[in-house]
């Protein structure tokens, strides 16, 4: 038990710092950007005059270090700001998309898990096998098709030819329903055939590399069922590294699949990182990159949480 | 004060009904008819009116009702429902939906009115009278009244604001201008004569709201055809039928729900599927597929935009007039139309004005191709061995990358060598107005709007730095001349000059085209909001 509370303890620690240096960096990154946002936003032709009123509505002359400490605690207290350009309480902007986002993540992700473990076990036990080199050949090439080609595809599949899904996703926010259902099918089915060859090769890595362990032998000499074998001594031991993969992979999805939300026109975090970044929206990029570190460090911490739940000699630590 | 009609060849609501010419009076005609045809303002998809396509070219019964759906291409978060902060897309468009001005223009640059029913103006130009339409209200129900008016302009006027409708006021009036005598009347005592000020009104920063600056995304605060229901920036928006809507009869939709959808291929994919029926500017590259396809059809707004190598007429050698006139004559104008837009738009003189627009002289061509005079005239400039400059461009905006590479080659014949420089939109941005070849393009607007951004040297936004005496002597007095057939006169020769003097590069006009639904009807071409569907109805 002591084991746990100081493994976990570092862990949580480590991610307070991390999320500290995260802040900084992306404050700095925000501030030191040539270009001016007062000009940006007002367009080219702004007089100096509408250039200092909006430094000066926006706080922009005052010192940078102060105004990372009012930023941080503001955000703290759960005061995201004011985006310059929209007016909007940035949590307002932000908020819808990133349950969105994690919606699709985590749809997808549900989708994938299963599919790529059930594939990947299966080419494991036939490697070299007919079965196993196709499937392997298939998982191959489309791991190496870039998302935009399978999410066009998809769209010439269902949308066009077959009429039965729409286009583009902006029914998941401006949609009730059936039409917002449908705004997340085609998005989540692109990240799923993306995602399911990659953690399909790295399950039939790991399986095979365990399948080979003494233990796995020895369990398979005192007569245990190859079914119970594979399901309760290969597939837990094997899934360790695949479940950091699976948590990256998470929190990649969430700081949002820019191809993907450009491609499907989904409202999501990224889409609204890309925008802001462009329109130089500086409090909701600094906010969205935040969030986006906060969602990395969630997920490493999840994942190194399911490793020691999965394995029993880090808990007897 | 000298009663003057500015609304001189504007028709009255008779008249209109009589010889139905321009799309204001269309706009009359059709919802007067509406009136009469329909059973009011019922939200039944089966009520019958008379529908009328774009351009006026066919009259059938048609359905109303019905919800149009709108990819937004450029839908950001900087979207607002602000009329004083219109930007973008949803700004210049959006709005026209939710909002009125005091008068509003056609295709032609006529003026006609609409929350201000009577307009005058003093025989010196410098007093404006408007004279609000009794009973309109804004969407909460409360009536309109001059105040709310002023309210708007002063909150344009205030820099802190930040409204680009601050430029188009800004040059001829400030909050001292404005008195509201009585709850119906506002008028504007200018700084300077301004003989154009009502073009000035139907900017689209100035849709009247009532100023509640906070609550923007909260609540509708406009009198326009249309409530907003929701609106979410960088995503979409959903408005509804205003039932209560001054003008009798319009719209005929039932609501407008707009999407955000960045991707242009997407877009137009969608607008081929049907899944929206109505999108902003059609990629050249789609345009073709867009008029070939049964379920869409291509939108011409009539907003041809200049695309332009802006100049500095002011430093060496581009204010030597033989390396300006070799620069114009390198360009083969007909063949980087074609290769640059597919030949979608006109060839045009170096103006940054319309050829079809009032004023543009008819005879007034463009400077030919002629590559042999245009080395000569260098050669008598002292630039027989060229010379090099940097041009600056990005691939922020569509098309200007391919413009620099044009230029490049083609100014290379005359032994000029461009360095092309294509960098991100803020360096791009800082380049305006400070390095010496910028590619650009403009967005339509009336001539005398034009002429005091770009062609006066005193201001701001003059982009060829040139400073031409005769140019700011005629603009002055061009903007006091209430008489028409003299405006044109003086118009003309601006343009004239212009051509002549300026190193600004212009060599044509492209199209700009919208996308809609095969069964899209009565929409009209706006110069302000491109597009204009109160008469709109989905077949």
């Amino acid at each position: 038990m002591a084991g746990i509370i100081k493994f976990g303890g570092s862990r949580l620690a480590f991610a307070v710092i991390t999320l500290v240096a995260i802040s900084m960096v992306t404050f700095l990154a925000t501030n030191v950007v040539p270009a001016d946002p007062a000009r940006v936003a007002l367009g080219k032709f702004a007089t100096p005059a509408q250039i200092e009123a909006y430094n000066e509505q926006q706080g922009l002359e005052e010192p940078a270090v102060k105004r990372y400490v009012i930023w941080v605690g503001d955000a703290i207290r759960g005061d995201w700001g004011t985006s310059v350009l929209s007016k909007q309480q940035v949590t307002d902007m932000v908020g819808p998309r990133i349950g969105r986002s994690l919606i699709l993540a985590l749809a997808a992700m549900l989708l994938a898990i299963p599919i790529a473990f059930l594939l990947g076990v299966y080419t494991a036990q036939r490697i070299g096998r007919p079965s196993d080199l196709a499937i392997s050949t298939v998982t191959l090439v489309v791991n190496s098709l870039p998302e935009f080609v399978v999410g066009i595809a998809l769209i010439f599949v269902f949308a066009v030819q077959l009429g039965i899904l729409p286009i583009e996703s902006s029914g998941a926010s401006m949609g009730s329903g059936i039409a917002q259902i449908k705004a997340y099918l085609l998005p989540m089915l692109t990240l799923t055939i993306v995602l399911v060859p990659y953690i399909a090769r790295m399950v039939r890595a790991s399986v095979r590399d365990i399948s080979s362990q003494p233990f796995v032998r020895s369990a398979a000499l005192r007569g245990v069922p190859h079914r119970g074998l594979v399901w309760r001594h290969v597939v837990p031991n094997a899934s360790l590294p695949v479940v950091n993969v699976i948590a990256l992979t998470m929190a990649e999805l969430i700081a949002g699949v820019v191809i993907i939300e450009t491609v499907f026109s989904f409202p999501g975090i990224g889409q609204l990182l890309v925008s802001s970044v462009g329109s130089k929206d500086i409090p909701v990029v600094q906010i969205i990159t935040l969030v986006i570190g906060l969602g990395f460090v969630v997920f490493n911490l999840l994942a190194d949480l399911a490793v020691l739940a999965l394995n029993p000699r880090l808990r007897s630590r | 004060m000298e009663p003057f009609d500015p609304f001189s060849r504007r028709l009255s609501r008779r008249e209109a009904l009589v010889t139905g010419l321009s799309a204001a009076a269309l706009l009359s005609v059709t919802s007067v008819l509406a009136a009469c045809g329909s059973t009011g303002t019922s939200d039944s998809s089966a009520t019958s009116v008379a529908g009328t396509t774009a351009g006026g070219d066919t009259t059938a019964a048609t359905k109303k009702g019905g919800t149009l759906k709108y990819g937004v291409g450029d839908a950001q978060a900087k979207d607002s429902l602000d009329p004083a902060l219109a930007l973008t897309s949803i700004g210049i468009f959006g709005h026209s939906l939710i909002y009125d001005t005091l008068l509003s223009v056609d295709s032609s640059w006529e003026l006609s009115p609409m929350l201000a029913e009577e307009y005058d103006i003093s025989s010196d130009a410098v007093t404006h009278s408007f004279k609000l339409r009794s009973g309109v209200e804004f969407h909460g129900g409360k009536t309109l009244t001059s105040e709310d008016v002023a309210e708007h302009f002063k909150r344009i006027l205030d820099e802190k604001t930040g409204s680009p409708g601050l430029s188009v006021l800004g040059p001829v009036m400030d909050a001292g201008s404005i008195s509201t005598p009585d709850p119906t009347t506002i008028i504007f005592k200018l700084k300077t004569p301004d003989a154009f000020f009502g073009q000035r009104v139907a900017h689209y920063t100035l849709r009247i709201a009532q100023a509640k600056t906070d609550e923007w995304l909260k609540t509708s605060f406009g009198t326009g055809p249309f409530i907003s229901k929701s609106f979410r920036p960088g995503e979409g928006f959903e408005f509804e039928r205003n039932q209560n809507y001054w003008q009798e009869g319009v719209p005929y939709l039932d609501a407008v729900v707009g999407v955000g959808i960045p991707d242009a291929a997407t877009r137009v994919q969608a607008l081929l599927n049907g899944d929206i029926h109505l999108t902003d500017t059609v990629p050249t590259s789609a345009l073709d597929q867009v008029s070939g396809a049964d379920s869409a059809q291509l939108l011409d707004v009539k907003n041809p935009s200049p695309y332009t190598f802006d100049v500095d007429s002011s430093i060496k050698p581009y204010n030597d007039p033989r390396v300006q006139k070799a620069m114009k004559m390198l360009i083969d104008r007909e063949a980087m139309l074609k290769l640059l837009v597919a030949g979608r738009g006109v060839v045009s003189a170096d103006t940054l004005i319309d050829p079809a627009d009032p004023w543009s002289p008819a005879d007034l061509k463009p400077f030919p191709y002629d590559p042999e005079q245009a080395k000569a005239l260098l050669a008598e400039a002292g630039l027989a061995e060229g010379f090099s400059e940097k041009v600056w461009t990005t691939t922020a905006y569509p098309l200007l990358n391919e413009g620099a590479a044009y230029g490049k080659q083609a100014m290379a014949v005359g032994g000029i060598e461009f360095d092309i420089q294509s960098v991100s939109s803020d360096r791009y941005i800082e380049a305006f107005l400070k390095e010496p070849i910028v590619m650009d393009y403009y967005l339509r607007q009336h001539p005398m709007v034009m002429f005091q951004l770009y062609y006066m040297s005193s201001s701001t936004s003059n982009t060829t730095r040139l400073k031409d005496d005769k140019i700011d002597g005629w603009i002055t007095e061009l903007i006091k001349t209430t008489d028409t057939t003299k405006q044109a006169e003086i118009g003309g020769e601006i343009i004239r000059r212009y051509n002549d003097v300026a190193a600004m590069l212009s060599p044509f006009n492209f199209a700009s085209y919208w996308g809609g639904a095969g069964t899209l009807q009565g929409w009209t071409a706006n110069p302000i909001s491109n597009v204009e569907i109160r008469t709109a109805t989905l077949a």
